[in-house]
Formats: structure tokens, C-alpha cells, sequence
């Protein structure tokens, strides 16, 4: 090429001859030539490549588009070496893949996994390749436990995911892809083109064959298009795929059936504007009619229009009519089809309308291309692409909550404290609450079922609004005070907590920023029961995906450090209510695994350690825990699962070891033999490794007469 | 099968073994000649049967055959053990010719892929090759001195006979297992035909492979 890079492939002159069997159907007099024709059959030469040329840098991404029978597949395969030219000459560098189809070489009785290696190194790759990338490819694959089951057993999406993964996972400097995601769900076809878009952003040389026109204008930057035989057309991906879909709509590629023989001829294509004179505008009516002449009776023939830029860019694909259905006359002569739009989308500008007639099976009878220029003048729209019909309601007076336009400048957040009996906290909470750097907050302290004043207290100290409630549980006050919140956003404060002062205005600030995210978690300091400030060790993320993560540990340690939006926790029905001592956590979990969690790593809220805090509890928290994760159960893929065992396996240990400190200090008083019982079997149920650790240990420490060990802090309020 | 053979040719016909039981005369020599059709028949098939793969994959094609040819082998290897059960009943003394067993199969084997890789490329043109195939090795075994001496063969029709090198070859791999002394000339004959035949049939099937997607 000009500009001097590396070509990988190299295609000079290229032809293609087959031999097509000569169908005369009549057969030569005489036996002695039957039997001749019999045994060599008379063939006719059928050219499926003629003296094709084209390069391809090293780089680049070239697709190949045309209709069936343009020589695109024979091309592929010229290309991979599966049969070789009858004329010209193709030169490859570098290591070339074929993905003509994927599943090549999967053997029925054999599992998901010996095919990866059976398909793998008929592919090309070496074994030690193959085990290399063998975690890769099955979790590419996705099909989960399916792997270790014969292939004979997969539905055909799981065939192709698996013979997919395997290819997307060669290392060829040149890939050759043929229609290969045709099938697999929408999710699994957007992979493969990442996939493919990732290779060609690696610099690797793509071919990529497809009648997915869309997906060649996305991947490719330059475009072959092919009709019989021959390259029609060579240049820019978006010039050649609309070129493509005009000569489509305008069934430019089939035989011009204007001449004679032809059933159905069509004539004459006009636009018309609202009925009385009006102009052709946006957002008004357009009339279409197609005037045809048939020359027989119509039995199958459907009438279609098309509406094209000059360019050639369809814009509007396909109304149809079915004639013989609209029963229009059938019987031969001069008739119309009218198409009746209730409102022209079309912005201002100069528009073509092409008309075709074809049989219902798809065959062109005839087209008029170009038929009629379709000039919209500026109506009820001229900006944006198109125009949608819309109808408008406005509503004033005071607004419910129901109603989110008009919005204040800054949006209201809402801080929503729970408070059972911890009025002598709230001074501090509410305090840091109120002094936040944000204009536009609203307090609701729920009261649930406090005996102390705490709804004095939070009355007196300038609470927005108070909900009182008997005592209902932690998750069900919180949904109290969202019930009762009308922010855009919501924090969740526990009412021994303390805010720092740019709490609210950083959550704002990244929840507006990320759309994509419903909640941001952030980081918390640990003080102690006076407001002292403690030691401490920020919780490491080490991956981008929040999900597995949040089942390793949850590192939002308090509810107050994380910031919701209000719709989003409303659409998750609030906190669940089975599990309240984790709420918080089940309700990250939902999010996280939706992908609408986002982590910010700054510290906005003090979290308090005192004897009453409830993550004190280790039998009521670490049963909480388990029933949260557990809920998440039925959405984990396997890569989730092993997250999930090893927080288990973190939370048992966690709790397990308080636990055993909490039993050993009632064994010590034995003050309550009942609950001493209770903790004992739930230690040995859902902790048998730290039951037969502690077990050990005291062992030991009887042995070497040592004291008991300090434990860490809790993490979980 | 061996049974049927040593009633037949031992009892009623009283086809001559060389001095050792005909049991295992007749074994010795099916033994590798299980092995030659059975790589034969199944290769020259290779690429008709994955055609799937011809057409689809590009791959070095002489693989198909070839990993029939080896899968015979492998086949030999297991029958080998029941010869071997043989010639301890039977005692048969045990000599260093048995080594010769090795480049006598190895013969055969190249033979074997050669037959394969000509028969391959035709029958993706000619399907009835896959149909006259199974007749045709009936009769080449009848040709072959599988149930009979190659000693039993008159001398004057020696040389015409030898011109198949399964003569020499499966007659060697019985002499040698047996112990007996061996018949080198045939011998010879026999590989300086397959050494020549291999290039030629190899030769025949890269032509052919050329456009062996096409026609399949």
C-alpha cells in the first residue's frame, strides 16, 4: 500500500472456476451416448471468483459483504488454504486462523473440555497452549458445569459458545471469520464482537465475512463488497455497507424485471401531503402510492417502500403490502397501493422513496429505483435525527412524589436514621448530618420503638421529620424512613455514626457523575464510644468486580457509607426484613450483581465501636450474613461460587472466633445456661472448623499454660 | 475365525505349515494382515468420512490416513499379546530373528499409508471405491501367503507373486515370529517396492488434495 505498512494478505488476480453439471434435461438419442453422458456428465465452467485482487494491511479489518452466491465463502476459503485458486495468487504472512465454523472438529462422545483440546490443536494450537488457556476459554465459553459433558448433549448455543471460545482464543496474526456468531443469544454475540474488536485493537489482520451489515460497519474499517464473482465495490465500511443497502432495497442486484414477462410491473411512485394541499412536512401526514400494471392475475405479490437519503442510507426500511391480502384487484390490469403514514418522522431535506414488487418467497419482480424524490419541508421538528409523535401534559401545583420535573438545582438527599435507644448518640449523628456541606437535605429520624426520648431528641435537635414505629427491627425502620423520604438520593446513617462534612456532597457528585451506578460505597473511620478516633485498616479491593468482592466481604462496613439512589432501593422493595442485622449487605449484594454498585475510596462517616454495637452479636450477625448470601445463591456463576467459599469461609472465621470469646465469658459467669446452649450448637453447626481450631487451641494453651489471644475488631455494624 | 481356518486348510486340504502347529501358522500370518486391511480400508475412507473437516478446516489432509495407519498399530500391539500367549502354549522357542518383527511392521506400515493416501485421494472423486473396496481385499488376501507358506507357491509363478509386497512381508513377520529362517529375497523385493511406491503415493495425494474440498 502507499503509505508503506506491512500487507498480510495479498490477493493478486484471484479466479475461481467450478464445473457445474449441464442441466438440458433431455437426454442424447442412442444408447451407446446415454450411457457416455452417464459416465461423463457434460459440465459447464461457473466462475466464483473472476480475477479478484485486493491487500490487506497488517492491522486492518477488512469486511466482506454481498449477496449469497457473490463468492464470499469461496473467497474464505481460497484465503485458509481449504482449496487453492485456478488462477492468481494469494500470498498469507504470518500464522493465519479460519473460523468457517465454529464447533470444526467436535467429536460427539467426548466432553466439553477433551473437545477444547481435540478442536484446539486441529486449529493449530499446541497442547501447552491449549492448558494455558483452558480456564480462559470454559470461562469465555459460559456454559457453566456443561463443560464435563459430552458435546452430543449441548444445545446448539452451547455448541457454538464452546467452538467459539476456542477459536476467539488462538493467537493468529490473521483471523478469518465467517458468519460464525449467527447463533448464541444477544449477550454471547455482543462478547464475540468485543472479542473480535479486541483482536483487531491488538493488531491483528481481520476478514471478516458476514451478511450482518451492522456488525461489519462496527468492527471493519474498510469494505469489499462482492457480487458475482467480482469486488463491486472497495472503500470505507460505512460507504460501502450503505451502497450495499441501497442496491438491497432497490433489488438492484437482481435481474431488472421492468422488461417484459415479468407478472407485475410498477409505474409510478408519488408522495402526497395531508389531504386538502398541505406541503410534505415533519410531523404531518404522508401519503405514498404505488401505481403497478399487471399483466396476469396476482396471486403472491407483495408491494414494498423504501425510504432512502441521497446518499443512499435506507432510513426507513420496508412498509408492506400484501396485495393479494388487501384483495386488491387480482385480475390483471392498472392498479395502486397507497401507504397512509399518520406523521412524517423524517426531518427537512431531500429524501428518495424506492418501490418494489417481489413474491411473497422474496424474488424481485421488479423495482423502481430512485422512483421518487421526496422533498420535507420544516414542520413540527427540524432538529435531531428524526421527528417521534408525542403528545405533552404539563402539571403544576404542588408536586407528588410521583413527579420528578421540575428538579431543584442541587438534588434533595435524604438521611434516613434509625434509632433504637441510642438518644444519647443522636446529638453527635444529627449534628454531623446537619452541618453537611450540601443545600438540599431533608433528616427523617425513624424512632423504632425506642423507651428512651429519642423522638424528643430528634425533634429538638432539628430532625426534618420523625417516624415513630413500635419496635419492628432495624431493615423494616429503614423502610419507614424511605417511605417517608422524597430525595432523589438516600443515606442510610445508623444513629451512633457520624457523617464527615463532605459525606453527602461526594456521593452526590458521583452518583450524578456515574449514570450507570445506583449506589456508591465508600470507606468509614473507626472511634471509639466517646467520639475518639481509632486505628484503622481500610478494607483492600482488589478486583473491578464489585460482585465477587462484596461475596468475599463486605467492604462497605456500615450502611452510612454508602449512598442509593432512592429508586433504585424502592425498585429492590426496600431492605429485606428476614435478615435485618445484614439488610444492608443483601441489598449491596442485589446491586452489586446487577453491575449498579460503584466504589469510592474516601473516607465519610465515623463508625462508632461500643459494647452495644449489634455486630457484637456474633450468633444473630453471622446467621444475618449467611441469609443474605444465601439469597444471592441462585445468580452466581461458577467464578462467583468460589468468591462466595472463601467469604464464608472469612465471615465462619470471623464470627466464629467472637463467638467462642462471647461463650467462653457466659461459661465464665453462666449467668444464662439457655443461651450458653443455644450458642454452643450454633458454633458447632455453622462453625465446626473454628469449634475444632478453638478446641485445639485450648488444648495447647492447657498444655503450655498460655493466656487467651486478643481477637480483631468487628467489621460489620 | 483361526479355528474355522485350521479345520479348513489343516485337516481337509492339508495346507502345509512350515513344521509348527497351523493354529498358530494362521494366526502369525492374520495377525498382519488384520493390521494392513484394517489401516487400509479404514484410511482409504478418511476423507470421505470427515468430510466435515476437509471442507472447513484447513490441516495437513495426509493426517486422516495416517492416523488410521496408526491406530492399526496400535490394534497389532494388542493382538501381538495373544500371539505372544500362543507361542508360549504352543513353545515355541524364542530366537533375536523376533527382532526383526519391528522394521517388518514398519514396512507394512508405510505400505499401508501408501495404499491409504492413493485409495483417499480417489475415493473422494470415485465414491465406489468405498464400495468395491472390502471385495477387493478379500481377494488380495487369498493373493497374500496369509493361510498359506510362501514356499507353497510354485517357482514359476514365484517372481509374479512376489511383485505384492505383502507377500514378502507378512510371510517375514510369520518366519521371524516363528522362528523360522527367513526368506530374504522376498524380503528385499518387498521393501525396495514399498520404499518406491511411497514417494509415488504421496506425490498422487498432494495433487489430488489440492482440490479435494472442492470435489468432496
Amino acid at each position: 500500500m502507499s503509505n508503506g505498512s506491512t500487507i498480510d494478505i495479498d490477493v493478486s488476480h484471484v479466479s475461481k472456476r467450478y464445473w457445474l453439471p449441464r442441466s438440458s434435461g433431455a437426454h442424447p438419442p442412442g444408447w451407446p451416448r446415454r450411457v457416455w453422458s452417464q459416465l461423463w456428465p457434460a459440465t459447464d465452467p461457473f466462475w466464483a471468483l473472476d480475477d479478484v485482487t485486493f491487500a490487506v494491511e497488517r492491522g486492518a479489518a477488512l469486511g466482506i459483504i454481498g449477496p449469497n452466491g457473490a463468492g464470499k465463502s469461496t473467497l474464505l476459503k481460497l484465503l485458509s488454504e481449504i482449496t487453492s485458486p485456478t488462477s492468481g495468487e494469494i500470498r498469507l504472512y504470518g500464522r493465519l486462523s479460519a473460523l468457517i465454523e465454529v464447533g470444526s472438529g467436535f467429536h460427539p462422545e467426548l466432553t466439553g473440555r477433551q473437545n477444547v483440546f481435540l478442536s484446539g490443536s486441529i486449529l493449530g494450537m499446541r497442547r501447552a497452549e491449549i492448558v494455558s488457556k483452558l480456564d480462559q476459554i470454559i470461562d469465555f465459553a459460559g456454559i457453566g458445569d456443561f463443560i464435563d459433558a459430552p458435546v452430543k448433549w449441548y444445545s446448539s448455543g452451547m455448541y457454538v459458545r464452546l467452538g467459539f471460545a476456542i477459536a476467539a482464543h488462538l493467537d493468529p496474526q490473521i483471523l478469518l471469520v465467517d458468519e460464525a456468531m449467527a447463533v448464541g443469544d444477544e449477550e454471547f454475540q455482543h462478547k464475540c464482537y468485543d472479542r473480535i474488536a479486541a483482536l483487531r485493537d491488538a493488531g491483528k489482520t481481520i476478514v471478516f465475512i458476514s451478511h450482518d451489515l451492522q456488525g461489519v460497519e462496527r468492527l471493519c474499517d474498510r469494505v469489499i463488497l462482492m457480487q458475482r464473482g467480482r469486488i463491486a465495490m472497495d472503500g470505507h465500511a460505512s460507504t460501502v455497507v450503505s451502497a450495499y443497502r441501497r442496491s438491497v432495497a432497490a433489488g438492484a442486484d437482481q435481474p431488472d424485471a421492468a422488461s417484459l414477462g415479468q407478472a407485475v410491473a410498477l409505474t409510478r411512485v408519488t408522495c402526497h401531503g395531508p389531504p386538502g394541499g398541505g406541503p410534505v412536512a415533519t410531523g404531518y401526514p404522508l401519503t405514498v402510492r404505488v401505481a403497478y400494471q399487471a399483466r396476469e392475475a396476482i396471486r403472491d405479490v407483495v408491494v414494498d417502500v423504501w425510504y432512502c437519503t441521497e446518499g443512499g442510507r435506507v432510513v426507513q426500511c420496508e412498509q408492506v403490502a400484501d396485495v393479494a391480502d388487501d384483495s386488491l384487484p387480482a385480475t390483471p390490469g392498472a392498479g395502486e397501493v397507497e401507504f397512509q403514514n399518520a406523521a412524517l418522522g423524517l426531518q427537512p431535506g431531500t429524501y428518495t422513496v424506492i418501490a418494489r414488487a417481489r413474491r411473497k418467497n422474496g424474488a424481485v419482480l421488479h423495482a423502481l429505483d430512485a422512483a421518487a424524490p421526496l422533498v420535507v419541508e420544516a414542520g413540527l421538528s427540524n432538529a435531531g435525527q428524526f421527528f417521534m409523535p408525542y403528545t405533552r401534559q404539563v402539571r403544576s401545583g404542588p408536586l407528588s412524589d410521583s413527579t420528578p420535573w421540575p428538579q431543584p438545582a442541587a438534588p434533595l438527599v435524604s438521611v434516613v436514621i434509625p434509632c433504637f435507644n441510642q438518644a444519647k448518640y443522636l446529638t453527635g449523628t444529627l449534628g454531623s448530618v446537619l452541618t453537611q456541606d450540601w443545600p438540599s437535605m431533608e433528616c427523617i429520624v425513624v424512632d423504632d420503638g425506642s423507651t428512651d426520648d429519642t423522638a424528643a431528641v430528634a425533634a429538638s435537635l432539628g430532625a426534618t421529620r420523625v417516624v415513630r414505629q413500635i419496635n419492628q427491627g432495624l431493615s423494616r425502620a429503614r423502610n419507614a424512613g424511605l417511605a417517608a423520604a422524597t430525595g432523589e438520593y438516600v443515606l442510610f446513617l445508623d444513629a451512633d455514626d457520624e457523617l464527615l462534612p463532605d459525606a453527602v456532597r461526594s456521593g452526590v457528585a458521583a452518583l450524578v457523575k456515574h449514570r450507570g451506578a445506583d449506589a456508591v460505597g465508600r470507606r468509614c473511620q473507626l472511634m471509639d464510644g466517646g467520639g475518639r478516633s481509632l486505628q484503622t485498616t481500610a478494607p483492600v479491593i482488589a478486583s473491578a468486580d464489585l460482585y465477587t468482592e462484596l461475596l468475599g466481604t463486605n467492604f462497605v462496613w456500615t450502611p452510612g457509607a454508602a449512598m442509593f439512589r432512592r429508586s433504585a432501593i424502592e425498585s429492590l422493595g426496600g431492605f429485606p426484613t428476614d435478615y435485618p442485622a445484614a439488610g444492608d449487605y443483601a441489598v449491596l449484594l442485589a446491586l452489586a450483581r446487577r453491575g449498579r454498585l460503584m466504589f469510592d475510596p474516601r473516607d465519610v462517616v465515623r463508625y462508632r465501636k461500643h459494647a452495644n454495637n449489634m455486630s457484637g452479636d456474633a450468633m444473630l450477625m453471622l446467621r444475618a450474613v449467611l441469609g443474605a448470601l444465601a439469597r444471592e445463591r441462585p445468580y452466581m456463576s461458577p467464578p462467583h461460587v468460589r468468591a462466595l467459599r472463601a467469604g464464608l469461609r472469612r465471615w465462619r472465621l470471623f464470627y466464629g472466633e467472637q463467638l467462642t470469646v462471647d461463650l467462653r465469658r457466659e461459661w465464665r459467669a453462666l449467668r444464662r445456661p439457655a443461651l450458653l446452649m443455644r450458642g454452643a450448637l450454633f458454633l458447632v453447626r455453622h462453625c465446626p472448623r473454628q469449634t475444632a481450631v478453638h478446641f485445639f487451641r485450648k488444648l495447647s494453651r492447657i498444655a503450655r499454660n498460655l493466656p487467651a489471644v486478643e481477637l480483631d475488631p468487628p467489621v460489620t455494624g | 475365525m483361526m479355528l474355522v481356518f485350521t479345520a479348513v486348510f489343516a485337516r481337509l486340504v492339508r495346507v502345509p505349515s512350515e513344521g509348527v502347529p497351523y493354529a498358530l501358522f494362521a494366526y502369525a500370518g492374520i495377525l498382519p494382515w488384520a493390521f494392513f486391511s484394517g489401516a487400509v480400508a479404514n484410511g482409504a475412507n478418511s476423507l470421505v468420512s470427515h468430510a466435515q473437516l476437509v471442507t472447513k478446516v484447513f490441516f495437513p489432509r495426509e493426517i486422516l490416513p495416517l492416523s488410521y495407519v496408526v491406530a492399526a498399530v496400535i490394534d497389532l500391539a494388542i493382538g501381538a499379546i495373544a500371539l505372544a500367549g500362543l507361542l508360549l502354549f504352543f513353545r515355541v522357542p524364542v530366537t533375536l530373528e523376533l527382532l526383526l518383527v519391528v522394521p517388518i511392521v514398519g514396512f507394512l506400515a508405510v505400505w499401508a499409508f501408501a495404499c491409504a493416501l492413493v485409495l483417499s485421494a480417489v475415493q473422494v472423486r470415485v465414491r465406489d471405491v468405498g464400495m468395491a473396496l472390502p471385495i477387493a481385499l478379500q481377494l488380495l488376501m487369498f493373493a497374500s501367503p496369509v493361510l498359506y507358506p510362501l514356499r507353497a507357491v510354485p517357482p514359476g509363478s514365484r517372481h509374479v507373486f512376489l511383485l505384492n509386497p505383502l507377500a514378502g512381508l507378512i510371510d517375514g513377520f510369520r518366519r521371524a515370529v516363528l522362528g523360522l529362517p527367513l526368506d530374504t529375497t522376498a524380503l528385499a523385493v518387498a521393501a525396495v517396492i514399498t520404499l518406491a511406491a511411497a514417494p509415488f503415493a504421496y506425490a498422487i495425494f498432494k495433487y489430488a488434495d489440492v482440490t479435494a474440498a472442492d470435489a468432496i
